[in-house]
């Protein structure tokens, strides 16, 4: 069965353009192995999705968003501030709304950065799992 | 006619900002870069010396801000064919090569390069040691993100065409003129790596004889081997050799000048590798060792200290061996000087730098006797060239590091800044002091 209609944590991981993109293409490239359920997006700059995005993601069924930003190197300049205040704001959304906050992470991927890359999905990809696992059972009692 | 406060020839690390700090005051920029990408040699890089940072990190945000700054037009495989002088601003003839791919409709998603039947060498941007396809954007970190057709080894099959979910492959493209007018230029054409012809050292033929840029590609995070391996049968090396002023400082090839970098490129080399392959016996073979910038001699001993081998002689001949391996003929200066011969596994030539362009037919301005763009003023106004609005940055001026790249790179778009507000028309006319009398004033 395909792997990414399994019950496995879904995760979106939205790159950019400049620095994560080539960054998981090199992950790929290398033969680095990390799990199949991770839809990569590509964006000039993630800073461009509003808070109600994140949310929508939520909804549609993802269990996680990796942003794989380009940091401070982005270059569009003051970007990297932006997004971060638009995270916070997310931040607090889920909260109200009750959602974990472990399946919403910023960081920082560059050009060469694969291992780094596969190490985050990897926890992330852990993590979510635990959570969802722990629903679950919950559920079932 | 398209007019331009500025024209940057090149898109290398020195074009690239220049370009950038043009765009910033305000100015309106033409790049124009030869090859498909820019980015130039530094994306090709591993890592920098003397700090170790990761090259194409440093160089992708620079070239995503070239692309994305509402001040500059990017024309990637173009050339400059001839620059004319008219009253206060130049008239320039360009000539645009197809790239085959509509660069509107192209969204670079990379289903050309996977239709594509034709694998033949990355002879760009893995310097021949990686495959690629005949369609395909150049590498991951290209920008423009478009892909471009190599017209030598396509089979014209159409199959990319009928793959691409835009339609942007196009095979009706053909060579184009334009001319633009420019009030100022910058050359900043860099530097192509000696070739190599030396007969005492294969002159290319053996396959474990390796240059400073292969290996630098081989060391790097996006190696076409994905590890260090030696090319002739993918065996982990167990000794390295570097042989220093392989390609420089030596006038039986025309080369008479030092290169500057090749020593720090091949102790930075050897750091990475006594990381990469821990057991390997790494050897330097130097005439000398000159490590003038800041923090280079730390840099040397650092790698002195981590075991590299420092051999001061100067290799005569290099034989290959039929299992691949390499037997190195050497003088060393040691108290006596003696001619002794040492075998290793894989052998790095640290090749000088030759200049990348010929401006003879394209535009007025001087070389000096190795070919680089004449500086008028050396000492004190060392962008200047010999034709007044056009300035030289980075290594079309000679041997530069990365650092010194950028910084002349900044210095140029400085004086050409200045030079479009008219204040610098008597620094090209006027004879250069000597540096006493400005003392005294």
């Amino acid at each position: 069965m395909d792997n990414r209609l399994s019950n496995d944590p879904k995760i979106l991981v939205i790159a950019t353009l400049a620095c994560s993109y080539p960054g998981i293409d090199n992950a790929g490239q290398n033969h680095l192995e990390y799990p199949t359920s991770i839809f990569v997006i590509r964006v000039p700059d993630p800073v461009i999705f509003p808070a109600e995005f994140y949310m929508r993601v939520f909804e549609m069924g993802f269990d996680g968003i990796l942003i794989a930003s380009c940091g401070t190197d982005s270059p569009y300049k003051g970007t990297y501030e932006k997004l971060s205040r638009r995270i916070d704001e997310v931040y607090k959304k889920m909260r109200e709304k009750g959602i974990s906050i472990d399946r919403l992470k910023l960081t920082a991927i560059c050009t060469v950065c694969a291992e780094h890359y596969v190490k985050e999905v990897r926890e992330m990809y852990q993590k979510l799992k635990d959570l969802k696992e722990r629903r679950m059972t919950t559920v079932s009692q | 006619m398209d007019k331009y406060d500025s024209l940057v020839i090149g898109g290398g690390i020195a074009g690239i900002q220049a370009s950038l700090d043009l765009a910033e005051q305000g100015y309106r920029v033409l790049l124009v870069e030869k090859q498909a990408s820019i980015g130039g040699t530094m994306i090709q890089l591993s890592k920098v010396f003397p700090t170790l940072d990761c090259a194409s990190c440093i160089t992708t945000p620079k070239m995503s801000a070239v692309m994305s700054h509402p001040n500059i037009e990017v024309k990637t495989l173009a050339e400059v064919v001839q620059v004319r002088q008219i009253k206060d601003h130049f008239e320039v003839n360009l000539l645009q090569r197809p790239r085959y791919v509509n660069i509107d409709a192209c969204t670079g998603c990379g289903d050309c390069e996977e239709a594509c039947p034709v694998i033949i060498y990355d002879e760009g941007y893995n310097e021949g040691l990686g495959p690629k396809k005949a369609v395909g954007v150049p590498f991951a970190t290209a920008l423009p993100q478009k892909a471009v057709l190599d017209d030598d080894h396509c089979i014209f099959c159409g199959k990319c065409a009928r793959a691409c979910p835009t339609d942007a492959i196009d095979f009706s493209q053909r060579e184009e003129k334009l001319s633009v007018k420019a009030r100022s230029i910058i050359i900043a054409t860099g530097f192509l790596q000696t070739p190599t012809i030396k007969e005492e050292y294969g002159g290319g033929k053996y396959k474990n004889v390796i240059t400073g840029k292969q290996m630098d590609r081989i060391l790097a995070p996006t190696s076409p081997f994905g590890g260090v391996f030696r090319p002739s049968d993918g065996k982990i090396p167990d000794s390295i050799a570097f042989v220093q002023c392989a390609g420089s400082r030596d006038a039986s090839i025309g080369v008479p000048y030092c290169s500057a970098i090749c020593c720090m490129y091949a102790i930075k080399q050897a750091t990475l590798l006594s990381a990469a392959v821990p057991l390997a016996d790494i050897t330097i073979y130097y005439m000398d060792i000159r490590t003038f910038g800041k923090n280079h001699e730390e840099f040397y001993q650092q790698a002195k200290a981590m075991g590299v081998n420092f051999v001061k002689g100067k290799v005569a001949k290099i034989t290959e061996k039929t299992n691949g391996n390499l037997v190195l003929r050497v003088e060393t200066f040691g108290e006596f000087g003696q001619i002794e011969e040492f075998e290793h596994d894989l052998v790095v030539l640290s090749l000088g730098l030759v200049p990348n362009w010929n401006p003879k037919n394209a535009i007025d301005v001087d070389t000096d006797t190795n070919g680089f763009i004449k500086m008028i003023k050396p000492t004190t106004n060392p962008t200047l060239t010999s034709l007044p609005g056009v300035f030289v940055a980075g290594t079309a001026a000679g041997p530069k590091d990365i650092v010194e790249s950028i910084v002349s790179g900044s210095a140029a778009a400085m004086k050409v800044s200045e030079w479009l507000q008219g204040n610098l028309k008597d620094a090209f006319f006027s004879k250069e002091l000597p540096i006493k009398s400005i003392i005294k004033g």
